[in-house]
């Protein structure tokens, strides 16, 4: 079954890597750089499913204190950071040469920046608190908060400022349909990598807790 | 009800004997005020910018300093056992320490905005009711969080210096707004322009107090 | 089912609990009824005082069942925490308040009426009627014990949890702690004790519990109880197979 996933996974990005790079039609203002911004909406779409995957586990381990609902989270939460700076490193990249800036404060980065703040402060509360319990109830408050403090970020952003350029579209309201394909294709390929990613790591953390528990009755 | 006026007549009873709250957070505004106007120099043109935000990151770095004070109270002698053992809801005990704290940052902030106007000169044009209106809005969003996280940080390995870290993060839509609101008070802008950052911060202050009062238990009570 | 057996005061069924990867308590299944006097034993780690703050309601055990007076501990517990008192070695005290002012704040929690009259009598039969306006932190430490019980006793809870009482307390002290456990045995309170001193639990006791590793190992009357194994030290114990 997991090796299925790993033929899926690893040809549906294949085929989202052709689709960006050379099937998607050139983007008339920007030129090729613009492709990466396939890659880009990948990333910013899985750190938010994994995000809100550590909002529904957190409520979820609140409520019946079940182990497997923290380990989800703390899973999904150290895939989310990882594809949150991918996120910032591909935004910025495309940047430069568009903006001319490989920064600026407008709401999508705003938010996307204090996102990867949130996550990363999160784990920092999962290695500070001491017993797994604690740590683990703590962490999903914490993820709560975040989650649903996020949209309040953006929305003050966006009062204050503008907002970010349109970047697809021949130039004109709409998608033009071949990158309209090429978007959805690599919005499903990351999808997939992300669950993989998630079922091993949640099965990582689980050897883990089973080694740390053999070597704790070990040494008692 | 009974339960709040309880805990928070034991609060104020607590901080009158010493004192000690307050008076550190008098202390480190002054200091705050003394470094600013050593360091910066404000004139007619960048007050409206200027002072709102200096005035705002006082608020927070002082506020910070009485949250972990108000609930290690509780930690000596574990009183916050006794309290717990009683058949009173836990969201009560949070909403009476949200009220002390609340009323701590208040006064700072009163303290905060004198100072500020005194030492740089600051004209309000009778603003002042408006300005309050921010001030006692914003010390809300602030104490309702703070009391959370303080519980939270308190009960970890790295005790008050976790808050921070924890805590501004997630304060950052409450403060800009509030800069921006308090800017706008100084530039002379009346209701219509301010009004947008308000809703925001009153929606920032309903959504926190309720979430936090439903998740305290999860906090306070030790694993 | 639970409600089947539930005819004891005090009801615990499979109880467990777990700090990390330390199962303290495991599988614990034990009950009580009204007017026993039970002494708690195990060495320290044992679990003897995660199980006593469960049964306080301050924390929640990862799995099993509790009843106390019928009342089910995850769905009714405002009830039962009426109910309880728990004495510690840690007092529970505001130190910048007076010892007045510190019980009726914890009355006025319990939601007790009249509750200056119930305090004046309290500190008046405890001899310390004198000093209800010091403030607790200028107390010597036999007093704030007193204070202490005073406040555990105030709202006249059926249940008394004591845990690890006798630690730190001088023979002045020990020997007013043991007077109200003779006190309370007269108003035929229900009394769990816990303590690592073998001599000082066995005096007023009807039933006898040995914890060690998270594990019941013996749960007696004290008639049946061959006393000579708890004058001594734990090797006694593991001596006569009661502690593995």
């Amino acid at each position: 079954m997991k090796l299925i996933l790993y033929f899926i996974t690893i040809i549906s990005m294949l085929i989202a890597t052709y689709a960006a790079l050379i099937y998607a039609p050139k983007e008339t203002i920007m030129g090729d750089i613009q492709r990466i911004f396939y890659f880009h909406m990948g990333t910013v779409w899985v750190a938010t499913i994994a995000f809100v995957i550590v909002f529904v586990a957190s409520i979820l381990y609140l409520i019946n204190g079940k182990k497997k609902w923290d380990v989800l989270a703390y899973s999904s939460a150290e895939i989310g950071v990882l594809f949150i700076t991918l996120t910032i490193i591909t935004g910025s990249i495309w940047a430069k040469p568009v903006w001319g800036t490989w920064w600026t404060w407008d709401p999508q980065l705003t938010t996307t920046f204090i996102l990867w703040i949130l996550y990363i402060v999160y784990l920092i509360i999962r290695s500070s608190s001491g017993f797994d319990e604690k740590k683990a109830k703590y962490s999903a408050v914490f993820a709560i908060i975040a989650f649903i403090d996020l949209p309040l970020v953006y929305i003050s952003a966006r009062v204050m400022r503008g907002i970010s350029p349109v970047v697809f579209g021949p130039g004109g309201g709409g998608i033009e349909p071949k990158m309209l394909n090429a978007l959805l294709i690599t919005l499903v390929s990351f999808t997939l990598l992300f669950i993989l990613l998630l079922i091993e790591r949640v099965k990582i953390e689980n050897l883990k807790y089973k080694i740390n528990k053999l070597i704790y009755m070990e040494n008692n | 009800m009974n339960t709040l006026t309880t805990i928070l007549w034991k609060d104020i009873i607590n901080e009158l004997r010493t004192k000690e709250i307050l008076l550190s957070m008098a202390a480190f505004s002054i200091v705050l005020v003394v470094i600013f106007n050593f360091s910066l120099v404000i004139s007619k043109d960048n007050i409206g910018y200027l002072v709102p935000s200096l005035l705002w990151i006082s608020i927070i770095f002082v506020g910070t300093l009485g949250l972990s004070r108000t609930f290690a109270i509780e930690k000596e002698n574990s009183a916050i056992i006794g309290i717990l053992l009683c058949p009173v809801d836990r969201s009560m005990i949070y909403l009476s320490k949200v009220i002390s704290n609340f009323l701590y940052v208040f006064i700072t902030q009163i303290i905060l905005l004198f100072l500020f106007l005194v030492l740089f000169n600051i004209n309000l044009n009778g603003e002042l009711g408006l300005l309050l209106i921010v001030m006692i809005l914003g010390a809300i969003g602030f104490s309702s969080l703070g009391t959370l996280f303080s519980t939270m940080a308190i009960n970890t390995k790295l005790r008050e210096l976790l808050l921070p870290l924890v805590l501004f993060p997630i304060l950052i839509p409450l403060i800009i707004n509030a800069v921006k609101a308090t800017s706008i008070i100084f530039n002379g802008g009346g209701y219509t322009e301010l009004s947008p950052y308000l809703k925001i911060i009153i929606c920032f202050d309903i959504i926190f107090l309720v979430t936090s009062a439903l998740v305290y238990e999860f906090v306070v009570e030790e694993s | 089912m639970a409600e089947q057996l539930n005819n004891s005061y005090i009801h615990i069924e499979n109880l467990s609990k777990s700090f990390g990867f330390n199962k303290v308590l495991d599988g614990i299944n034990l009950q009580f009824e009204k007017g026993d006097i039970v002494a708690l034993f195990g060495p320290n780690g044992a679990g003897k005082t995660t199980l006593i703050r469960i049964l306080s309601t301050i924390i929640k055990g990862d799995e099993g069942s509790i009843s106390i007076s019928g009342f089910d501990i995850k769905n009714e517990v405002q009830n039962i925490r009426n109910e309880l008192g728990l004495l510690s070695h840690e007092n529970f005290l505001y130190q910048n308040l007076t010892v007045s002012e510190n019980l009726i704040f914890f009355a006025k929690l319990y939601k007790i009426k009249n509750h200056e009259e119930s305090i004046s009598k309290k500190l008046n039969s405890i001899g310390i009627y004198s000093k209800r306006n010091e403030l607790v932190r200028n107390l010597s430490s036999g007093m704030k014990q007193r204070v202490s019980v005073v406040r555990t006793l105030i709202h006249d809870p059926n249940i008394v949890l004591l845990d690890e009482p006798f630690v730190g307390l001088d023979i002045e002290g020990c020997e007013y702690l043991l007077q109200i456990l003779s006190d309370l045995k007269k108003e035929n309170k229900t009394i769990i004790v816990t303590t690592h001193d073998l001599k000082l639990g066995l005096h007023e006791c009807n039933k006898v519990i040995v914890i060690s590793n998270g594990k019941i190992r013996l749960n007696e009357s004290i008639e049946n109880i061959d006393v000579s194994c708890f004058e001594g030290t734990y090797k006694s114990l593991i001596a006569n197979r009661i502690i593995p």
